[in-house]
């Protein structure tokens, strides 16, 4: 079953409240009922097809969080073509490979990313979004083979697993619904409760947290488009909202800005992921919002692969291993930590055109996480990574992608990145003549073209050429 | 250059930029670049226009941190924006 179909299940029996919420930059707010963001999904289909958009193409998305985001998104899926959702901060050597790698058919864009994908959109169909509007800019029809992926994939998304490129990996539509149970399983939500959205959708936890829990499980969306703290306030007071999907660092934010005087007695739940949350952050923030906060742990690959329940939530672990799915901790030592592996039916089983790394990372039907944990207590506490990749305020940075980046800048001999402390730094051996501090500047100012900008280096020093 | 006196941003901003990026206050100035010599990243943005808006009671507009580059950018941008809630 596609989970599309799921969805259109549940708007079809939806309650008398709305599925969106949309508060703009102004502070007014868009409601849409389920019946309309249906007809919204079914229009954008025809608008679609129209565009020469068919059945297994595969289709890149450029967009910010929205119900136009919602309702392409799940058109694109009912289609039977493949969404990959790129993220809004890769530039120059993310968006070469994604489209190398992908050759998509198509890219649907806010209008505003058109001289950022310009030099990708030769011969492919676009469809621009601009002031909440779709159009289309560029309509090629039955020029293009579709591509040859299995119907059970629902989309492709791009992830790291520190080889220095991204990985499209094939997520199957049971993955969403799996997921979407799994995270459910340990969260309660009730039918009519509100959950605000501040993370972007391209990720694989937002778009299973926030984007399909809401949808399957009939919760009201109130989309946020900023994580401004005295905002979400403001959100959680006027829409009475139950419980909110976030990143630690968000969670730290809302903390550092707490306001006493504001009512958030309709508060039920955190749920936190995509980086680490200390035992003591965890302590607190549950006491400060006196809520609960339940993290968890997952991959693009699968998500989540464990999640703390409510009411036994544990300080400094990332939940038991969610229902139906197998692991192994690979340990060879005394202290029980080792890679985490995982298998189950509904997870990502290779990255699109990528045998070599497919092959390295799916082993007898395991998925080698690439992640160091162990359990306790029947939970499991994340260590570290093996892989040569981090998580920084629930961004992914692969240290071989930054350092391939840096060696790219004019007279750089070599550079080792390290990562200590949530801090990234790089230490580089360069060729020059001219002040080091100025020719940092240069170096970061030239990589903000290249690469997302929380993967540039916070820190940099000079290795000496021997 | 009456709401810079009136709101005495600099100062403030300039401490905040402290508190959020850890970097001594002494090193800050207005030709300080944000994201090259602060680090700052789009979350301390926030956390930097949050501090500043609810200690002027005031309400700035997010789409003024596009193209900021200068500590002195920062200030000046919050200056142009400003509008009292009331």
């Amino acid at each position: 079953m596609k989970i599309t179909d799921a969805v259109f299940q549940s708007l079809a029996t939806w309650g008398d409240y709305p599925a969106y919420i949309e508060v703009l930059p102004d502070n007014s707010a868009v409601y849409t009922s389920a019946e309309k963001l249906m007809a919204r999904i079914n229009d954008t289909g025809i608008l679609l097809k129209e565009s020469g958009i068919q059945s297994s193409h595969l289709v890149a998305f450029f967009l910010k969080n929205s119900v136009d985001f919602v309702s392409v998104f799940l058109s694109v899926m009912d289609i039977g073509a493949k969404p990959i959702p790129v993220n809004l901060a890769y530039r120059k050597l993310e968006l070469d490979e994604i489209f190398s790698n992908s050759d998509s058919h198509a890219v649907i864009a806010e209008q505003e990313f058109l001289p950022l994908i310009e030099p990708y959109l030769k011969n492919k169909i676009v469809v621009l979004r601009s002031n909440g509007k779709f159009k289309i800019h560029q309509a090629i029809k039955n020029k293009f083979d579709p591509s040859d992926i299995d119907g059970n994939i629902a989309s492709i998304n791009y992830t790291y697993r520190g080889y220095g490129y991204p990985l499209g990996a094939m997520v199957p539509h049971g993955q969403y619904r799996m997921g979407a149970e799994v995270l459910v399983k340990g969260l309660r939500p009730e039918p009519g409760e509100n959950m605000l959205v501040v993370l972007p959708f391209y990720y694989i936890f937002p778009l299973i947290g926030c984007l399909f829990v809401p949808l399957l499980y009939k919760m009201t969306s109130v989309l946020s488009h900023t994580v401004n703290p005295l905002k979400v306030f403001e959100y959680i007071q006027e829409y009475k909202i139950n419980i909110i999907t976030a990143v630690p660092e968000i969670y730290e934010l809302l903390y550092s800005c707490r306001d006493d005087s504001v009512d958030l007695s309709s508060l039920k739940a955190f749920v936190s992921g995509g980086s680490r949350l200390t035992k003591e952050s965890y302590q607190k923030i549950k006491q400060a919002f006196g809520v609960e906060l339940l993290h968890g742990y997952g991959l693009t690959e699968f998500t989540p692969v464990s999640r703390n329940i409510r009411k036994q939530a544990k300080a400094g672990t990332i939940g038991p291993f969610c229902d139906g799915i197998e692991y192994k901790i690979a340990s060879d030592g005394m202290d029980g930590f080792g890679e985490i592996l995982i298998k189950t039916p509904n997870m990502t089983k290779s990255y699109y055109r990528r045998n070599e790394e497919t092959q390295d990372t799916f082993q007898d039907d395991w998925f080698k996480t690439g992640d160091i944990g162990r359990m306790e207590d029947g939970h499991l506490i994340f260590l570290k990574e093996k892989k040569q990749t981090r998580k920084l305020k629930g961004n992914m940075i692969d240290l071989q992608e930054v350092k391939k980046a840096i060696l790219m800048y004019p007279g750089v001999k070599d550079a080792i990145i390290d990562f200590k402390d949530n801090t990234l730094s790089a230490g580089i051996m360069i060729d020059t003549d001219n002040d080091i501090k100025g020719e940092y500047i240069k170096i970061k100012q030239f990589l903000s073209t290249m690469i997302a900008s929380y993967k540039i280096p916070k820190v940099m020093n000079r290795i000496e050429i021997i | 250059m009456l709401q810079y006196r009136t709101y005495n941003v600099d100062t403030t901003l300039i401490d905040t930029f402290s508190e959020i990026t850890g970097i001594d206050s002494s090193g800050i100035t207005v030709d300080t670049l944000i994201f090259e010599e602060l680090g700052l990243d789009s979350l301390m943005a926030i956390e930097i226009l949050a501090k500043i808006e609810k200690q002027f009671d005031i309400i700035i507009k997010e789409s003024l941190l596009i193209d900021i580059k200068t500590v002195g950018d920062f200030i000046q941008a919050i200056e142009e924006q400003v509008s009292p809630k009331n």
